[in-house]
């Protein structure tokens, strides 16, 4: 902001001429004092100017002024642009400035003998949603960009955007990929309301795409490391039996990996599948999966967005240690009435969505069912019989806008999953969630949500048949209340806070009679109760063009409440069964311990300009709640359990630093980023560790570190005939697990690699338009394949021939790889006469595994059948063969 | 650039599942015996570990000095060759302690825990039960019969027991025929039925059956040997560990010994399928 300061030369020399006077001559004082009050002495304002009348701009006024030897000083800059209409000649400064002053309210005053004039500019704000035209859904991460320049900001998860900015007038751009930009000049004058209806850009689709966000999103925004999934028609990648997934579409961007088919869970940055906290509107579902981890429980015709923050987490966000996946399920359309659906080789799905009022409330209600019910075994054995697997979703929504100041949403989800497991037993699993939110707008900057949350996770298995048949049972249950502030100072400054807090009931496990001939006792283990609280306080700053900052405080502690029985155990010898030194009997509502944790975040964004960004974040988290699992690949069978006196939570410290680019008019997005993370007291067990209804699980558990580092490259072309991207990650995660105590060291004590660890990770993922209605993909994976102990040597024990170990992990499977193809056939969308077709279908053709590579899961170490008394080592591949599967979309 | 992508793909694809290498590792030494209540020579086996793809799968220990020793008395073992050592006929007393020492070539003396020998409650009776089953070769129907043991389970202490199955006089001794048992959820249950499908039987064919009991080391012990040998490599598998029993090297502490020693008492009955 350069100030102009003009002096007068003449009087400056008069002033000197001043000071050399009045040392030589004292009976020239009087002159000399005469002199200078006519050089110096003047009020400045009553100098003598001649302006004539005219219509002036502020600017060109003033620098007539400074013409004229009047000393001013201002910032041009600041100026109004606003005219000033001088109808009679001025002739002193005084009525100059006044005039100015009267007219545009630039103000003036003296200082020193210097006019210092000042524009203090009224601030407004203008707020409002973007919302698609069609169907009234909010649009998340919608830009709105002042004076095409960078600056702006972004529609929040509600669709609500906040700008308060000086008065004036501007050209305002609100933009949305898919969607035809709507271009407004606006004259700032007063707080303004503007809601904005985006309309999309294709011709005939319904549905609403939500591809990626602003072109620029990921250079403009701070958050490094956040992806978010494109979902949705416009991106007909092949799934694994044509089913669109949520989870499956995450698996092919960097960063996220799986330990293999069959295996639930996504691992993250090298974190564990329970370092994720996966929100579904807010509630927190603990498994999220569906057949063996190949289908997740969100049904992706009623998401909106699905964001994965895996370097950069918000303060708002806590309580696991890799990532959050925030998953935003639509509204339904506030207009209009729909129904859409599908139905594919694994499932059938149906979609109603409408207004309950129009443009007032709405709902949407989905449902998915599994068809034909078989099992991987059956899929690889190709056998169909006996109903071995099956499972269904059920999603409800409904949206009501009481007022421009606040709205109420009512959102559930109830899934569940059967599943044969052994000779006779059955397992159910399944997830239940309500939530209430409450928006509410205090001012045109102040957005505050209230949220209430109910949820359940049950897993249960049944046997008739085993030693006193039984049922056993296990639960979590939480019941959660947040409230969450949003201040939008101005554009540069937006101020977030809130608190959090969740009441966890865990039932580890009841086990009860199948019925009243069965012989088994009861066996109940307690249940645990613990309260996870959060407060936290974040601000996002913009302190110039090119530079942005969003850092915050996070605050987080567990509680543990009784009615419970705590153990403490001998300090000096490894805990058992055998080394418990004293029982405490904790009463009801009691805390017997805390846990609790500073968790700072920051994230850097630095502009080069428009279309690179620099961006670097660190992150800490507390994680107090664990999956306890003794096999390889997560199984719907393992047990969560709370932090307590004996098992301490899991804490994170996260370190990533990216370069964004966006190259082509923002046609290729491209980023390259690398992270280290650090994690405290992860969790493992003990070889042969016995989980089942243990009342002292912390019997059987090691305590130890990990590490993980990487780099992650990733571009993509979001428009044109042929899009697509391609992600590579470096990668490696490693554990170590050393105790002074001989069973609880692992490898002796060093790092060794996870079970996931996966150092290449490869994807290619194209999608060509041939025509409007064909479109054909490809997904290529390239993956080196997993961690894997192999026998050093055997023996024979009881008969059997025995493999042994050394260290865990030291060698790999061979690398995987796998190409699937699509063919996306959509139907006609004008009917004979002429009128668009009310139902707007397509039929997806995918081929999985085309080239039909037996990838290998794991080796089995085993006694050979064809000639006894040797030992061979067998690989097992769970999709050996090629996979065709059709799948039918409609909406009408 | 391109041309370098091209053929580093092709080169990728082209890999196939190469042999695998096994790594080295150190030779153990594994020891396996019981002490029962029944009247007869008690055996203990002694071998060494050996590299997973070899033709042989153990290698046995012919030159050590074996005794099974109970608070009072001890029982010289001698060598009778494939690594197995045999005491004297006698029969183990019911709460009584037994302990293996066993001292080798090279000076080494390895001791077992003591393990206290259980009583069992007898084995009652054996019912037959069945299923509709393909058999695996034809794809014929067939019917599996199966037996379903019944005895009694004392209430006032953790009973832990294996059954173990015979078929016409031949043990069933395949991974998935190791069949434990943990009072657990059915104590002091009466006439407490186990059913046993995996123990297959056709028409004709004669069960025998014999219960024994075990410590809780011993109960662990082949949990954990079944689980290495059952589901390791499945997609529900455990994670491979090593089979570390109640035998320590008392001279190197450091070295580790495999395999157990342990102390049943054994009641057995049979039935005909007819």
């Amino acid at each position: 902001m350069p100030i102009k300061i003009t002096f007068a030369m003449k009087s400056r020399d008069e002033t000197l001429y001043f000071i050399a006077m009045k040392r030589r001559l004292t009976h020239f004082l009087f002159f000399s004092v005469f002199l200078s009050y006519l050089a110096v002495g003047q009020n400045p304002l009553q100098k003598e100017v001649h302006i004539e009348t005219g219509i002036y701009s502020v600017v060109s006024l003033l620098n007539l002024l400074s013409d004229q030897k009047i000393n001013l000083a201002y910032s041009s800059d600041l100026m109004p642009s606003d005219r000033v209409t001088v109808t009679s000649k001025l002739t002193t400064v005084n009525q100059v400035l006044k005039k100015i002053k009267n007219q545009t309210g630039v103000q003036f005053r003296l200082s020193d003998d210097i006019i210092l004039l000042s524009y203090q500019r009224k601030m407004y704000t203008l707020s409002g949603t973007i919302k698609d035209s069609q169907s009234g859904e909010a649009l998340i991460g919608a830009s709105i960009l002042i004076n095409s320049g960078t600056r702006g900001t972004v529609t929040n998860t509600y669709g609500f955007y906040s700008l308060t900015m000086p008065e004036g007038t501007y050209d305002l751009s609100f933009r949305f990929v898919g969607y035809r930009s709507s271009e407004q000049k606006l004259k700032l004058d007063q707080n303004i309301e503007y809601i904005v209806s985006l309309s999309e850009n294709t011709e005939v689709l319904d549905e609403v795409v939500v591809s990626s966000i602003a072109p620029d999103y990921n250079v403009q925004n701070t958050i490094p490391g956040i992806s978010r999934i494109s979902l949705g028609e416009d991106w007909p990648i092949p799934y694994f039996l044509g089913e669109e997934d949520i989870f499956q579409n995450a698996l092919l961007l960097p960063g996220i990996q799986s330990i293999g088919e069959d295996a639930s869970g996504l691992n993250i940055r090298g974190g564990a599948i329970d370092q994720n906290l996966i929100l579904l509107d807010g509630a927190p579902i603990y498994n999220p999966n569906h057949f063996y981890g190949l289908i997740s429980v969100f049904s992706p015709e009623v998401i909106n967005t699905v964001d994965i923050m895996k370097g950069y987490i918000p303060p708002q966000y806590g309580g696991r240690a890799s990532s959050v996946i925030n998953i935003v399920q639509k509204e339904g359309n506030n207009q209009e009435y729909h129904v859409s659906g599908g139905m594919g080789l694994v499932s059938g799905r149906l979609t109603a969505e409408g207004p309950i009022k129009k443009n007032e409330s709405s709902f949407l209600f989905s449902a998915r069912q599994s068809l034909l019910n078989f099992s991987i075994e059956d899929l690889v054995n190709e056998s169909l019989d006996d109903s071995r697997t099956s499972f269904r979703d059920f999603n409800a929504k409904i949206n009501w806008i009481v007022n421009n100041n606040n709205k109420i949403y009512l959102s559930g989800y109830y899934g569940q999953d059967r599943n044969r497991a052994g000779f006779d037993a059955i397992r159910k699993w399944g997830n239940k969630s309500m939530t209430l939110r409450w928006n509410h707008l205090f001012s045109p900057k102040i957005f505050s949500n209230f949220t209430a949350i109910v949820s359940e996770y049950t897993y249960q298995i049944s046997d008739p048949q085993e030693v006193g048949s039984f049922i056993g049972k296990s639960n979590i249950v939480n019941f959660a209340l947040k409230a969450d502030f949003g201040w939008v100072i101005n554009p540069a400054h937006t101020i977030d806070f809130g608190v959090h807090t969740i009441l966890h009931k865990l039932k580890p496990g009841e086990r009860i009679p199948f019925d009243e001939n069965a012989s088994t006792v009861e066996t109940i283990l307690d249940t645990e109760h613990a309260i996870e609280s959060s407060v936290y306080l974040s601000h996002m700053a913009e302190f110039s063009e090119k530079l942005s900052v969003q850092y915050g405080i996070r605050l987080s502690s567990l509680l543990s409440i009784g009615p419970s029985e705590v153990y403490t155990y001998d300090p000096n010898l490894s805990k058992s069964d055998a080394t418990i030194t004293d029982t405490l009997n904790i009463f009801k509502r009691k805390i017997h311990h805390r846990h609790g944790g500073w968790e700072p975040r920051i994230s850097l964004n630095y502009h080069f300009n428009e279309n690179n960004s620099i961006k670097a974040s660190y992150n800490k988290t507390y994680q107090y709640i664990h999956l306890i699992s003794n096999t390889v690949a997560p199984a719907p069978t393992d047990i969560w359990k709370l932090s307590d006196s004996n098992i301490k939570p899991t804490i994170s410290d996260h370190y990533s630093v990216g370069f964004y680019r966006n190259l082509r008019d923002n046609k290729l997005e491209a980023s390259l980023e690398f992270f280290y993370k650090k994690i405290q007291n992860v969790i493992d067990f003990k070889d042969g560790a016995d989980l089942l209804f243990n009342e002292n699980i912390e019997t059987e558990l090691l305590n130890g570190r990990g590490q993980s580092y990487g780099m992650e490259l990733f571009i993509k072309r979001n428009t044109g005939k042929i899009r697509g991207w391609l992600s590579y990650t470096l990668s490696r995660a490693e554990q170590k697990f050393q105790s002074r105590f001989s069973e609880l060291t692992i490898n002796n004590g060093s790092y060794f690699p996870s079970n996931f660890n996966k150092a290449h990770d490869i994807t290619l993922v194209g999608v060509l338009s041939v025509s409007p209605r064909v479109s054909l993909s490809s997904s290529f994976n390239y993956k080196t394949g997993r961690p894997i102990t192999l026998p050093v040597g055997k023996f024979i024990f009881d008969g059997k021939i025995v493999p042994n170990f050394e260290n865990r992990n030291q060698n790999r499977l061979p690398s995987y790889h796998r190409l699937d193809l699509s063919l996306k056939l959509a139907g006609q969308s004008i009917k004979k006469n002429g009128q668009i077709r009310r139902n707007h279908d397509y039929w997806l053709f995918s081929l999985y595994n085309v080239y039909a590579r037996k990838n290998i899961y794991s080796y089995f170490f085993r006694e050979s059948e064809l000639v006894p008394g040797t030992t061979e080592v067998l690989p097992y591949s769970i999709f050996g063969t090629i996979i065709p599967a059709v799948t039918y979309n409609f909406r009408f | 650039m391109k041309y370098l992508c091209l053929i580093s793909t092709v080169l990728l694809l082209s890999c196939g599942v190469s042999e695998i290498e096994l790594p080295d590792g150190t030779q153990l030494l594994v020891v396996e015996g019981w002490v029962t209540n029944q009247e007869k020579q008690h055996w203990v086996k002694l071998s060494r570990t050996v590299p997973f793809d070899d033709n042989n799968s153990e290698l046995a220990i012919e030159d050590a000095v074996v005794s099974i020793n109970s608070e009072f008395i001890s029982y010289p073992l001698t060598y009778s060759g494939n690594g197995i050592y045999l005491s004297d006929i006698f029969a183990g007393i019911e709460s009584s302690n037994y302990q293996l020492n066993i001292e080798l070539i090279t000076g080494d003396l390895i001791q077992s825990e003591w393990e206290q020998l259980y009583p069992v409650s007898p084995l009652e009776s054996i019912e037959v039960s069945f299923f509709d089953d393909q058999d695996p070769e034809t794809g014929e129907d067939i019917v599996v019969y199966y037996p379903v043991g019944i005895w009694d389970d004392p209430l006032e202490e953790t009973n832990y027991y294996r059954y173990i199955g015979y078929r016409n006089d031949v043990l069933l001794n395949d991974p998935n025929e190791l069949i434990l048992i943990n009072d657990q959820f059915v104590n002091g249950a009466d006439s407490l039925p186990h059913h046993m499908p995996e123990l297959r039987y056709a028409l004709g064919d004669e069960i025998k059956l014999e219960l024994h009991s075990l410590s809780k080391s011993g109960f662990d012990f082949l949990e954990l040997l079944k689980l290495q040998t059952t589901s390791l490599g499945s997609s529900s598998g455990t994670s491979p560990a090593t089979l570390i029993g109640n035998l320590k090297n008392v001279t190197n502490e450091n070295q580790i010994v495999l395999g157990f020693f342990g102390a049943s008492s054994v009641s057995a009955d049979s039935v005909l399928i007819n």
